[in-house]
Protein backbone atom coordinates (compact mmCIF):
# COMPACT_ATOMS: atom_id res chain seq x y z
CA UNK A 1 0.00 0.00 0.00
CA UNK A 2 1.20 3.59 -0.68
CA UNK A 3 -0.70 6.46 -0.26
CA UNK A 4 0.51 10.42 -0.13
CA UNK A 5 -2.55 12.42 2.14
CA UNK A 6 -2.26 14.98 4.43
CA UNK A 7 -2.15 15.57 8.27
CA UNK A 8 -6.05 16.42 8.18
CA UNK A 9 -6.80 13.81 6.02
CA UNK A 10 -5.30 11.03 8.28
CA UNK A 11 -6.23 12.96 11.90
CA UNK A 12 -9.79 13.77 10.24
CA UNK A 13 -10.30 9.78 9.71
CA UNK A 14 -8.37 8.66 13.31
CA UNK A 15 -10.22 10.75 15.21
CA UNK A 16 -13.67 9.80 13.89
CA UNK A 17 -13.07 5.64 14.39
CA UNK A 18 -10.91 5.39 17.45
CA UNK A 19 -13.62 5.64 19.85
CA UNK A 20 -14.93 2.30 18.30
CA UNK A 21 -11.00 1.07 19.08
CA UNK A 22 -11.35 -1.94 21.87
CA UNK A 23 -8.63 -0.60 24.64
CA UNK A 24 -8.70 -4.65 26.38
CA UNK A 25 -9.51 -6.91 24.40
CA UNK A 26 -8.44 -11.09 24.07
CA UNK A 27 -8.26 -10.21 20.00
CA UNK A 28 -5.38 -8.14 19.33
CA UNK A 29 -6.47 -6.99 16.04
CA UNK A 30 -9.71 -4.99 17.82
CA UNK A 31 -6.94 -2.89 19.72
CA UNK A 32 -6.47 -1.82 15.70
CA UNK A 33 -7.31 0.48 13.27
CA UNK A 34 -7.40 -0.83 9.91
CA UNK A 35 -6.11 1.42 7.19
CA UNK A 36 -7.30 0.46 3.75
CA UNK A 37 -6.32 1.97 0.65
CA UNK A 38 -8.40 1.74 -2.74
CA UNK A 39 -8.95 3.84 -6.19
CA UNK A 40 -8.71 7.71 -4.71
CA UNK A 41 -9.44 6.82 -1.03
CA UNK A 42 -8.37 5.59 2.30
CA UNK A 43 -10.88 3.76 4.40
CA UNK A 44 -10.24 4.07 8.34
CA UNK A 45 -12.07 1.36 10.40
CA UNK A 46 -12.14 0.06 14.12
CA UNK A 47 -14.68 -1.83 16.24
CA UNK A 48 -15.27 -3.50 19.82
CA UNK A 49 -17.65 -6.15 17.91
CA UNK A 50 -20.44 -3.43 19.48
CA UNK A 51 -19.71 -0.44 17.77
CA UNK A 52 -18.32 -0.44 14.11
CA UNK A 53 -17.09 3.21 12.82
CA UNK A 54 -15.86 3.55 8.87
CA UNK A 55 -14.21 6.88 7.51
CA UNK A 56 -13.41 7.27 4.10
CA UNK A 57 -11.17 9.82 3.38
CA UNK A 58 -9.97 11.23 -0.45
CA UNK A 59 -6.52 11.18 -0.90
CA UNK A 60 -4.04 9.98 -3.97
CA UNK A 61 -3.26 6.14 -4.13
CA UNK A 62 -0.45 5.29 -5.39
CA UNK A 63 -1.08 1.35 -4.44
CA UNK A 64 -4.15 -0.61 -3.15
CA UNK A 65 -3.69 -2.42 -0.38
CA UNK A 66 -4.15 -2.26 3.83
CA UNK A 67 -2.72 -2.79 7.20
CA UNK A 68 -4.21 -2.86 10.56
CA UNK A 69 -1.86 -0.01 13.09
CA UNK A 70 -2.04 -0.04 16.61
CA UNK A 71 -4.59 2.21 18.11
CA UNK A 72 -2.66 4.09 20.63
CA UNK A 73 0.64 4.66 19.00
CA UNK A 74 -1.03 5.27 15.25
CA UNK A 75 -3.58 8.03 16.88
CA UNK A 76 -0.67 10.08 19.14
CA UNK A 77 1.33 10.32 16.28
CA UNK A 78 -1.38 11.09 13.53
CA UNK A 79 -2.01 13.92 16.01
CA UNK A 80 1.62 15.21 16.42
CA UNK A 81 2.53 15.26 12.48
CA UNK A 82 3.59 18.10 11.01
CA UNK A 83 1.26 20.01 8.25
CA UNK A 84 2.99 18.38 5.25
CA UNK A 85 2.06 15.87 2.59
CA UNK A 86 2.47 12.63 4.47
CA UNK A 87 3.54 9.15 2.54
CA UNK A 88 2.19 6.55 3.80
CA UNK A 89 3.88 2.83 2.71
CA UNK A 90 2.89 -0.68 4.11
CA UNK A 91 4.43 -3.46 3.27
CA UNK A 92 1.96 -6.57 2.71
CA UNK A 93 4.27 -9.31 3.70
CA UNK A 94 5.04 -8.01 7.30
CA UNK A 95 3.09 -5.56 7.65
CA UNK A 96 5.92 -3.11 8.85
CA UNK A 97 4.27 0.30 7.93
CA UNK A 98 7.08 3.49 7.33
CA UNK A 99 4.97 7.03 7.99
CA UNK A 100 7.03 9.77 6.13
CA UNK A 101 7.12 13.43 6.75
CA UNK A 102 9.39 16.00 4.88
CA UNK A 103 13.10 14.47 5.85
CA UNK A 104 11.77 12.48 8.83
CA UNK A 105 10.04 9.19 9.14
CA UNK A 106 7.95 6.90 11.72
CA UNK A 107 7.77 2.64 11.41
CA UNK A 108 5.27 1.19 12.82
CA UNK A 109 4.60 -2.49 13.18
CA UNK A 110 0.97 -3.72 11.73
CA UNK A 111 -1.09 -6.89 11.91
CA UNK A 112 -2.41 -8.49 8.55
CA UNK A 113 -5.60 -6.81 7.44
CA UNK A 114 -7.22 -9.79 6.70
CA UNK A 115 -7.24 -10.55 10.49
CA UNK A 116 -9.62 -7.77 11.13
CA UNK A 117 -13.84 -8.21 11.15
CA UNK A 118 -15.69 -7.34 8.39
CA UNK A 119 -18.05 -4.94 9.44
CA UNK A 120 -21.69 -5.89 8.07
CA UNK A 121 -23.16 -4.31 5.32
CA UNK A 122 -26.83 -4.03 5.80
CA UNK A 123 -29.56 -4.52 2.77
CA UNK A 124 -32.48 -3.15 4.48
CA UNK A 125 -35.59 -1.50 2.89
CA UNK A 126 -36.36 -0.31 6.26
CA UNK A 127 -34.43 3.40 5.68
CA UNK A 128 -35.19 6.45 7.24
CA UNK A 129 -33.06 10.09 5.87
CA UNK A 130 -33.47 12.39 8.99
CA UNK A 131 -31.36 15.77 9.35
CA UNK A 132 -28.22 15.62 11.75
CA UNK A 133 -28.99 18.52 13.05
CA UNK A 134 -32.21 17.69 14.29
CA UNK A 135 -30.86 14.29 15.16
CA UNK A 136 -28.34 15.55 17.70
CA UNK A 137 -30.37 17.74 19.65
CA UNK A 138 -33.05 14.90 19.79
CA UNK A 139 -30.40 12.62 21.08
CA UNK A 140 -29.10 15.45 23.54
CA UNK A 141 -32.47 15.56 25.25
CA UNK A 142 -33.01 12.17 25.97
CA UNK A 143 -29.74 10.50 26.18
CA UNK A 144 -28.59 11.62 29.72
CA UNK A 145 -31.19 9.70 31.30
CA UNK A 146 -29.94 6.22 31.07
CA UNK A 147 -28.98 4.24 33.20
CA UNK A 148 -25.16 3.12 33.67
CA UNK A 149 -26.19 0.07 35.59
CA UNK A 150 -25.03 -2.97 33.01
CA UNK A 151 -26.82 -5.21 35.25
CA UNK A 152 -30.26 -3.87 33.59
CA UNK A 153 -28.90 -3.67 29.88
CA UNK A 154 -32.33 -2.20 28.56
CA UNK A 155 -31.96 0.83 30.47
CA UNK A 156 -28.73 1.45 29.01
CA UNK A 157 -30.34 2.00 25.96
CA UNK A 158 -32.27 4.72 24.16
CA UNK A 159 -35.47 3.49 23.02
CA UNK A 160 -36.40 4.47 19.01
CA UNK A 161 -39.68 3.98 17.94
CA UNK A 162 -40.79 4.66 14.55
CA UNK A 163 -44.34 4.72 13.65
CA UNK A 164 -46.94 6.78 11.67
CA UNK A 165 -44.74 8.84 10.12
CA UNK A 166 -43.49 9.98 13.97
CA UNK A 167 -40.13 9.26 15.64
CA UNK A 168 -39.75 8.46 19.48
CA UNK A 169 -36.56 8.79 21.19
CA UNK A 170 -37.33 7.32 25.16
CA UNK A 171 -34.60 6.39 27.78
CA UNK A 172 -35.41 5.65 31.47
CA UNK A 173 -33.23 4.85 34.51
CA UNK A 174 -36.81 3.67 36.16
CA UNK A 175 -36.26 7.00 38.53
CA UNK A 176 -36.19 9.49 35.69
CA UNK A 177 -37.50 9.23 31.77
CA UNK A 178 -37.11 11.58 28.83
CA UNK A 179 -39.25 11.21 25.80
CA UNK A 180 -38.82 13.14 22.75
CA UNK A 181 -41.31 12.95 19.66
CA UNK A 182 -40.71 14.28 16.39
CA UNK A 183 -42.43 14.10 12.79
CA UNK A 184 -40.59 12.17 10.26
CA UNK A 185 -40.12 14.83 7.51
CA UNK A 186 -39.43 12.56 4.29
CA UNK A 187 -42.48 10.80 4.70
CA UNK A 188 -41.54 7.73 5.47
CA UNK A 189 -44.92 7.05 6.66
CA UNK A 190 -45.29 2.98 6.07
CA UNK A 191 -41.50 2.20 8.27
CA UNK A 192 -42.72 0.95 11.50
CA UNK A 193 -40.16 -0.30 14.27
CA UNK A 194 -39.32 -0.54 17.49
CA UNK A 195 -35.67 -1.06 18.67
CA UNK A 196 -33.58 -0.38 21.58
CA UNK A 197 -30.22 1.57 20.74
CA UNK A 198 -27.48 1.40 23.11
CA UNK A 199 -27.15 4.84 24.84
CA UNK A 200 -23.23 4.95 25.06
CA UNK A 201 -23.59 4.51 20.90
CA UNK A 202 -26.08 7.55 20.22
CA UNK A 203 -23.50 9.69 22.48
CA UNK A 204 -20.63 8.81 20.15
CA UNK A 205 -22.92 8.91 17.12
CA UNK A 206 -23.84 12.90 18.55
CA UNK A 207 -19.82 13.53 18.93
CA UNK A 208 -19.34 12.68 15.13
CA UNK A 209 -22.32 13.98 13.62
CA UNK A 210 -21.40 18.04 12.38
CA UNK A 211 -24.83 18.79 11.79
CA UNK A 212 -24.92 22.42 9.52
CA UNK A 213 -27.91 20.66 7.37
CA UNK A 214 -26.94 17.38 5.96
CA UNK A 215 -28.51 13.89 6.47
CA UNK A 216 -28.44 11.38 8.52
CA UNK A 217 -29.21 8.00 6.74
CA UNK A 218 -30.60 5.39 9.85
CA UNK A 219 -31.14 1.51 8.35
CA UNK A 220 -32.26 -0.87 10.10
CA UNK A 221 -30.94 -4.53 10.07
CA UNK A 222 -31.62 -7.85 12.13
CA UNK A 223 -30.00 -6.96 15.19
CA UNK A 224 -27.97 -4.13 14.31
CA UNK A 225 -28.75 -0.31 13.26
CA UNK A 226 -26.20 1.46 10.82
CA UNK A 227 -26.08 5.48 10.93
CA UNK A 228 -24.79 6.61 7.47
CA UNK A 229 -23.40 10.54 6.84
CA UNK A 230 -20.95 11.88 4.13
CA UNK A 231 -17.71 9.93 4.25
CA UNK A 232 -18.33 8.03 7.77
CA UNK A 233 -20.35 4.35 8.32
CA UNK A 234 -21.38 3.79 12.08
CA UNK A 235 -22.91 0.58 13.10
CA UNK A 236 -24.24 -0.55 16.40
CA UNK A 237 -25.53 -3.52 17.43
CA UNK A 238 -29.05 -3.20 19.46
CA UNK A 239 -30.10 -4.36 23.22
CA UNK A 240 -32.15 -7.29 22.74
CA UNK A 241 -35.44 -7.34 24.93
CA UNK A 242 -38.91 -5.73 25.65
CA UNK A 243 -38.91 -1.72 26.62
CA UNK A 244 -40.84 -1.50 28.99
CA UNK A 245 -44.56 0.57 28.51
CA UNK A 246 -43.37 4.01 28.88
CA UNK A 247 -46.80 5.33 28.04
CA UNK A 248 -48.76 4.05 31.43
CA UNK A 249 -46.13 6.06 33.76
CA UNK A 250 -46.47 9.31 31.85
CA UNK A 251 -48.92 11.51 34.11
CA UNK A 252 -52.46 12.81 31.93
CA UNK A 253 -53.20 16.09 33.90
CA UNK A 254 -51.99 17.71 36.81
CA UNK A 255 -53.09 19.53 39.98
CA UNK A 256 -50.10 22.14 39.79
CA UNK A 257 -48.98 23.94 36.72
CA UNK A 258 -45.92 26.13 37.06
CA UNK A 259 -44.15 28.39 34.84
CA UNK A 260 -41.01 29.99 35.53
CA UNK A 261 -37.74 31.49 33.75
CA UNK A 262 -35.16 28.76 32.92
CA UNK A 263 -32.00 30.11 33.67
CA UNK A 264 -33.16 31.65 37.51
CA UNK A 265 -34.45 27.73 37.87
CA UNK A 266 -31.11 26.77 36.50
CA UNK A 267 -29.11 28.88 39.08
CA UNK A 268 -31.15 28.54 41.96
CA UNK A 269 -31.23 24.75 41.56
CA UNK A 270 -27.64 24.95 41.46
CA UNK A 271 -26.88 26.93 44.34
CA UNK A 272 -29.42 24.71 46.25
CA UNK A 273 -27.16 21.55 44.77
CA UNK A 274 -24.30 22.88 46.59
CA UNK A 275 -25.37 21.83 49.84
CA UNK A 276 -27.51 18.54 48.69
CA UNK A 277 -24.71 16.88 47.39
CA UNK A 278 -23.61 16.41 51.02
CA UNK A 279 -26.90 14.06 51.90
CA UNK A 280 -28.58 12.67 49.15
CA UNK A 281 -29.34 14.80 46.28
CA UNK A 282 -32.31 16.75 48.18
CA UNK A 283 -33.43 20.05 47.02
CA UNK A 284 -37.06 20.97 48.76
CA UNK A 285 -39.79 23.34 46.28
CA UNK A 286 -42.72 24.72 48.34
CA UNK A 287 -44.93 26.14 45.67
CA UNK A 288 -47.04 29.19 46.65
CA UNK A 289 -49.49 30.97 44.01
CA UNK A 290 -46.53 34.18 42.95
CA UNK A 291 -43.26 32.55 44.12
CA UNK A 292 -41.50 29.46 44.40
CA UNK A 293 -39.25 28.60 47.67
CA UNK A 294 -36.16 26.64 46.86
CA UNK A 295 -34.03 25.17 49.80
CA UNK A 296 -31.74 22.86 50.86
CA UNK A 297 -30.26 21.65 54.36
CA UNK A 298 -27.05 19.83 55.07
CA UNK A 299 -26.98 19.83 58.86
CA UNK A 300 -23.42 19.59 59.38
CA UNK A 301 -22.58 22.59 56.49
CA UNK A 302 -25.77 25.16 56.63
CA UNK A 303 -28.66 25.77 54.93
CA UNK A 304 -30.14 27.71 51.83
CA UNK A 305 -33.30 28.97 51.02
CA UNK A 306 -34.14 30.62 47.72
CA UNK A 307 -37.46 32.48 46.21
CA UNK A 308 -38.19 32.74 42.45
CA UNK A 309 -41.39 34.41 41.02
CA UNK A 310 -43.66 32.05 38.98
CA UNK A 311 -46.94 32.23 36.90
CA UNK A 312 -48.64 29.17 38.99
CA UNK A 313 -51.72 27.36 38.49
CA UNK A 314 -53.37 25.18 40.76
CA UNK A 315 -53.10 23.80 43.98
CA UNK A 316 -49.81 25.17 46.29
CA UNK A 317 -47.84 22.11 46.87
CA UNK A 318 -44.47 21.06 48.41
CA UNK A 319 -42.07 18.73 46.77
CA UNK A 320 -38.53 17.31 46.79
CA UNK A 321 -36.01 16.41 43.88
CA UNK A 322 -32.85 14.86 43.64
CA UNK A 323 -31.07 17.92 42.15
CA UNK A 324 -28.80 16.17 39.72
CA UNK A 325 -32.45 14.71 37.67
CA UNK A 326 -33.73 18.17 37.62
CA UNK A 327 -30.16 20.30 36.28
CA UNK A 328 -29.62 17.78 33.69
CA UNK A 329 -32.67 18.26 32.47
CA UNK A 330 -32.29 22.31 33.00
CA UNK A 331 -29.17 22.46 30.96
CA UNK A 332 -30.72 21.10 27.75
CA UNK A 333 -34.11 23.12 27.43
CA UNK A 334 -33.64 25.81 25.37
CA UNK A 335 -36.64 28.20 25.74
CA UNK A 336 -36.73 31.00 28.13
CA UNK A 337 -39.24 29.54 30.12
CA UNK A 338 -40.01 26.17 31.08
CA UNK A 339 -43.12 24.34 32.82
CA UNK A 340 -43.85 22.23 35.83
CA UNK A 341 -46.72 20.41 36.03
CA UNK A 342 -47.11 18.61 39.61
CA UNK A 343 -49.73 16.49 41.27
CA UNK A 344 -48.84 16.15 45.10
CA UNK A 345 -45.42 15.64 46.29
CA UNK A 346 -45.83 11.74 45.57
CA UNK A 347 -46.48 11.86 42.29
CA UNK A 348 -43.94 12.40 39.27
CA UNK A 349 -43.35 15.78 38.34
CA UNK A 350 -43.39 16.96 34.69
CA UNK A 351 -40.87 19.17 32.99
CA UNK A 352 -41.21 20.80 29.34
CA UNK A 353 -40.54 23.85 27.63
CA UNK A 354 -42.67 26.49 27.41
CA UNK A 355 -45.03 25.78 24.00
CA UNK A 356 -43.50 22.62 22.66
CA UNK A 357 -45.45 19.45 23.46
CA UNK A 358 -42.64 16.95 21.75
CA UNK A 359 -40.50 16.93 24.78
CA UNK A 360 -41.39 15.75 27.87
CA UNK A 361 -39.14 15.04 30.77
CA UNK A 362 -41.07 12.60 33.91
CA UNK A 363 -38.97 12.99 37.46
CA UNK A 364 -40.28 10.94 40.85
CA UNK A 365 -40.15 13.15 43.82
CA UNK A 366 -38.27 12.10 46.69
CA UNK A 367 -39.97 11.07 49.68
CA UNK A 368 -39.48 14.20 52.57
CA UNK A 369 -40.61 12.75 55.93
CA UNK B 1 -72.85 11.44 120.56
CA UNK B 2 -69.73 11.90 118.80
CA UNK B 3 -68.92 8.75 118.20
CA UNK B 4 -72.67 8.42 116.28
CA UNK B 5 -71.59 11.41 114.53
CA UNK B 6 -68.24 10.38 113.10
CA UNK B 7 -69.73 7.12 112.41
CA UNK B 8 -72.38 8.85 110.45
CA UNK B 9 -69.84 10.70 108.74
CA UNK B 10 -67.77 7.56 107.79
CA UNK B 11 -71.04 5.54 106.51
CA UNK B 12 -71.64 8.66 104.02
CA UNK B 13 -68.07 8.94 102.80
CA UNK B 14 -68.32 4.84 102.28
CA UNK B 15 -71.50 5.65 100.42
CA UNK B 16 -70.50 8.28 98.31
CA UNK B 17 -67.75 5.82 97.54
CA UNK B 18 -70.39 3.22 96.40
CA UNK B 19 -72.41 5.80 94.75
CA UNK B 20 -69.40 6.73 92.38
CA UNK B 21 -68.59 3.48 91.45
CA UNK B 22 -71.86 2.50 90.89
CA UNK B 23 -71.82 5.23 88.42
CA UNK B 24 -68.58 3.95 86.57
CA UNK B 25 -69.88 0.85 86.34
CA UNK B 26 -73.14 2.22 85.25
CA UNK B 27 -70.92 3.99 82.24
CA UNK B 28 -69.04 1.03 81.58
CA UNK B 29 -72.11 -0.99 81.13
CA UNK B 30 -73.59 1.52 78.57
CA UNK B 31 -69.89 1.43 76.66
CA UNK B 32 -70.19 -2.19 76.62
CA UNK B 33 -73.56 -2.18 75.17
CA UNK B 34 -72.55 0.46 72.45
CA UNK B 35 -69.54 -1.63 71.20
CA UNK B 36 -71.98 -4.96 71.89
CA UNK B 37 -74.36 -3.18 69.31
CA UNK B 38 -71.32 -2.09 66.90
CA UNK B 39 -70.18 -5.69 67.07
CA UNK B 40 -73.43 -6.97 66.22
CA UNK B 41 -73.65 -4.65 63.16
CA UNK B 42 -70.52 -5.55 61.64
CA UNK B 43 -70.99 -9.08 62.01
CA UNK B 44 -73.92 -8.38 60.15
CA UNK B 45 -72.76 -6.58 57.63
CA UNK B 46 -70.15 -9.18 57.12
CA UNK B 47 -72.85 -11.72 57.14
CA UNK B 48 -74.95 -9.86 54.67
CA UNK B 49 -71.52 -9.70 52.78
CA UNK B 50 -71.26 -13.44 52.36
CA UNK B 51 -74.27 -13.94 51.12
CA UNK B 52 -74.19 -11.99 48.75
CA UNK B 53 -70.70 -12.76 47.63
CA UNK B 54 -71.79 -16.54 47.21
CA UNK B 55 -74.47 -15.47 44.48
CA UNK B 56 -72.32 -13.21 42.64
CA UNK B 57 -69.17 -14.99 41.36
CA UNK B 58 -67.98 -11.64 39.65
CA UNK B 59 -68.25 -9.72 42.92
CA UNK B 60 -65.58 -12.21 44.79
CA UNK B 61 -63.61 -11.99 41.90
CA UNK B 62 -63.41 -7.90 42.55
CA UNK B 63 -63.07 -8.85 46.11
CA UNK B 64 -59.62 -11.16 45.50
CA UNK B 65 -58.07 -8.60 43.26
CA UNK B 66 -58.50 -5.85 45.21
CA UNK B 67 -56.79 -8.26 48.30
CA UNK B 68 -54.18 -8.82 45.47
CA UNK B 69 -53.96 -5.19 44.98
CA UNK B 70 -53.10 -4.12 48.21
CA UNK B 71 -50.22 -7.09 49.17
CA UNK B 72 -48.75 -5.64 46.03
CA UNK B 73 -49.33 -2.27 47.73
CA UNK B 74 -47.84 -3.66 51.05
CA UNK B 75 -44.69 -5.49 48.60
CA UNK B 76 -43.87 -2.13 47.39
CA UNK B 77 -43.83 -0.10 50.69
CA UNK B 78 -41.51 -2.59 51.91
CA UNK B 79 -38.94 -1.97 49.20
CA UNK B 80 -39.40 -4.19 46.58
CA UNK B 81 -40.32 -3.74 43.01
CA UNK B 82 -43.93 -5.36 41.68
CA UNK B 83 -43.10 -4.15 38.07
CA UNK B 84 -42.79 -6.60 35.46
CA UNK B 85 -39.40 -5.85 35.10
CA UNK B 86 -37.89 -6.44 38.42
CA UNK B 87 -40.61 -8.08 40.29
CA UNK B 88 -39.45 -9.16 43.86
CA UNK B 89 -36.09 -7.44 43.31
CA UNK B 90 -34.87 -5.28 46.37
CA UNK B 91 -35.30 -1.42 45.68
CA UNK B 92 -31.92 -0.60 46.46
CA UNK B 93 -32.49 3.36 44.74
CA UNK B 94 -35.36 4.75 46.05
CA UNK B 95 -39.13 4.77 44.19
CA UNK B 96 -39.41 3.45 41.00
CA UNK B 97 -41.47 5.29 37.74
CA UNK B 98 -42.81 1.53 36.71
CA UNK B 99 -43.91 0.25 40.18
CA UNK B 100 -45.31 3.81 40.42
CA UNK B 101 -46.87 4.01 37.41
CA UNK B 102 -48.64 0.85 37.92
CA UNK B 103 -50.20 1.50 41.34
CA UNK B 104 -51.10 4.80 39.97
CA UNK B 105 -53.05 3.07 37.19
CA UNK B 106 -54.88 1.26 39.34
Amino acid sequence: MKVIASKDNFLHGVQVVQRAVSAKNPLPVLTGILVKASEGHLTFSATDLELGIECVVPVTVEEQGGVVLPAKYFTEIVRRLPDVAINFESNKEKNNTIIKYGQSEFNLLGMPEDDFPLLPKIDSDSILTVKQEHFKTMIKQVGFATSNDDNRPIFTGILMEIEQGNMKLVATDTHRLAYRTSLIENGEEVLEKSVIIPGKTLNELNRIMTGEGEDLRIAFGENQVVFEMPGIRFISRLIEGQFPNYRQVIPQGCKTKIKVKTKELMDSAERASLLAKEGSNVIKFNIEEEYMLISSNSPDIGKIEEQIPIVMEGEKTQIAFNSKYLIDVIKIIDTDEMILELTGPLSPGIIKPIDDESYIYLILPIRVV
Amino acid sequence: MKQLNALLAEFEDKMKGLMQELQSLKTRAYALEDENEKLRREIMDVYQYYLKDAADPKNRQEQSQKHGFENLVRLYSEGFHICNLHFGQLRSEGDCLFCMGFLDKK
